[in-house]
């Protein structure tokens, strides 16, 4: 009986999260249902950043492609870096957001790269000032499996009016990250083998974590069907780890960039975290130098 | 090459190493290609695939082009592909196909597709970049030199006895084609002996360069160089260096050292 209560309390939760959507024109994450109804919302721009031969094979009606890699390119040697503002600002302006906008992330759920190339990209967005942007639960893959409308037909919008703010708030750098440590939350979004050294991919110089950091993985904000989890698991999970001060900084980071955006996006746009960055050059910038320790096992 | 090396190159070079990109109709359009003696089998049964570029055209171009073209060798996507173009968006099946004219080298297609067929000269939009493409006129700088966006694959040692590898790499020289043009340069390493287990010496080695003039296809509107003069002018970022020669290359590669002297 407890357990069906905790379910339905959960379900209420979602049910609430995504009517606050239709009521309030914007909601972080928006259910297919919900896109579907609002498809021709003329202040919609939908934003399908998987590939361009995926794009063109079939897509979500309206939808626009402006594939992944441009919005997080590689840039003197490190991974998913932020495009240079004034192609930042062409992206945005083609993609024909303007001021009064709701801009929809459509990327794929397959797998974790996929989804958090989603929030990625929302970060991004974010960085440029913009603020009104959603990421589609489930995206693509969850429209098409769904049986949903697509098309083949492209469009080309008409260029946008919203001019690029910066936003430095949502932003880390490595001297940022080292005069946080003990001071800030710092949180490695990588899988616990990768934080506690036991495990590193290639292009980072060293393995483990930065000092005083502690483990959140972004993945586990995923159902194994490439949904949000809900609302009060990634609460209860981000409490636990975090604590339930929503004003004191904290930083995410991961290996370059993109996991990262995971948890920086469901604690700032869903749970309501207030000072929330995103460590952008991550672990490859930070273990590429070597005067920076790096963190081995060890949980702490 | 002599004529009786010029044979023994037909029998048993071409044939069995050229010819096997050469295609016939069913080589793109039906089967993919075998590669590294990996085959996937039929594209999609028996059916002819009219066009699906990620099939008919990157099971070939997929070494480097195409993940130059989609950002998966590294920087970031074309600037094309970004906006939602593929391969035939712009070149054409005239260019792909041919006239049935045989031809002793792809570049000398007079149908081949360039940059200034969409990009008129004096038609851009600001003044900034119509000064730049006045003052850099396509005899003096190739589109590529200002406008590719980074590393571009390059493969060494090829026929050494070892196998190739290939690492990205950014070479600015002289178009061995045009001399007093600076462009992109890709390194084709063959090396002295490359043909030395069919018999044939390469006497003439030294006559052609090991670096040629190259299209990679990970254009940007800015790059380092568009956004200052200085990247070029004054610290000659990735120009072609003697010190950076292929050892025991071409003594041609040395002319195409570019020097804002001459």
């Amino acid at each position: 009986m407890r357990k069906l209560k905790n379910f339905l309390g959960s379900w209420l939760l979602v049910v609430l999260f995504f009517a606050f959507a239709q009521a309030n024109d914007y909601s972080p994450v928006v259910s297919t249902d919900w896109l579907e109804k609002n498809l021709n919302n003329p202040n919609l721009v939908i934003i399908d950043i998987r590939k361009a031969e995926d794009y063109k094979a079939n897509h979500i009606p309206n939808s626009i492609n402006v594939v992944y890699s441009a919005w997080a390119i590689e840039k003197a040697g490190r991974k998913n870096e932020l495009p240079e503002n004034d192609d930042l600002q062409d992206l945005i302006t083609n993609a024909g957001i303007n001021d009064n906008s709701l801009v929809v992330i459509v990327g794929l759920s397959d797998n974790l790269t996929e989804l958090v190339n989603m929030t990625r990209v929302a970060w991004t967005l974010n960085y440029s000032g913009f603020e009104k942007v959603s990421v589609l639960d489930g995206g693509f893959t969850k429209w098409s499996k769904e049986g949903k409308t697509v098309t083949t037909e492209t469009k080309k919008p008409k260029a946008g009016n919203f001019k690029i703010k910066i936003n430095q708030k949502i932003y880390a750098d490595k001297n940022l990250v080292k005069n946080a440590i003990g001071k800030s939350v710092i949180v490695d979004t990588r899988m616990p083998e990768y934080f506690f050294g036991v495990a590193k991919l290639d292009f980072v110089a060293r393995a483990g974590h930065i000092e005083s950091a502690v483990n959140l993985p972004s993945g586990w904000i995923y159902t194994k069907d490439g949904n949000f989890k809900m609302l009060d698991e990634l609460e209860a999970m981000a409490k636990g780890v975090l604590g339930s001060d929503k004003e004191k900084e904290i930083i995410t980071y991961c290996d370059t960039g993109r996991l990262a955006s995971g948890w920086w996006f469901v604690l700032s746009k869903m749970l309501g975290y207030k000072n929330v960055k995103m460590y952008d050059g991550s672990a490859q910038d930070w273990a590429g130098d070597a005067t920076l320790p790096m963190v081995k096992y060890s949980w702490k | 090459m002599s004529e009786a090396e010029k044979k023994i190159f037909n029998e048993k070079v071409f044939e069995k190493s050229c010819r096997s990109c050469h295609a016939s109709c069913g080589d793109c359009h039906v089967k993919s290609p075998t590669i590294g003696g990996v085959n996937l089998g039929l594209i999609k049964g028996h059916k002819f695939i009219r066009k699906d570029e990620t099939k008919t055209c990157a099971l070939c171009h997929g070494g480097r082009v195409y993940p130059e073209f989609t950002g998966d060798y590294g920087g970031s996507a074309d600037i094309h592909y970004q906006k939602g173009m593929m391969c035939m968006d712009c070149h054409s099946i005239k260019e792909i196909h041919g006239d049935g004219k045989p031809q002793t080298a792809r570049k000398l297609l007079e149908y081949k597709n360039t940059c200034t067929k969409c990009h008129k000269s004096g038609l851009e939009k600001t003044d900034k970049a119509k000064e730049a493409h006045s003052i850099h006129s396509e005899d003096k700088v190739s589109c590529y030199a200002c406008h590719s966006g980074g590393e571009y694959r390059n493969c060494y040692n090829c026929h050494l006895g070892k196998g190739s590898s290939a690492k990205p790499g950014f070479i600015l020289g002289r178009n061995p084609r045009a001399k007093n043009q600076l462009t992109t340069l890709r390194v084709v390493p063959t090396v002295r002996d490359t043909f030395a287990s069919v018999g044939i010496k390469m006497e003439n080695f030294d006559k052609l360069p090991n670096y040629w003039d190259t299209a990679p296809h990970n254009i940007k509107k800015r790059t380092d160089r568009t956004r200052n003069c200085d990247t070029c002018h004054l610290e000659k970022i990735n120009f072609l260096k003697k010190e950076d020669l292929i050892p025991n290359g071409s003594r041609a590669n040395e002319g195409l050292i570019f020097d804002f002297r001459q």
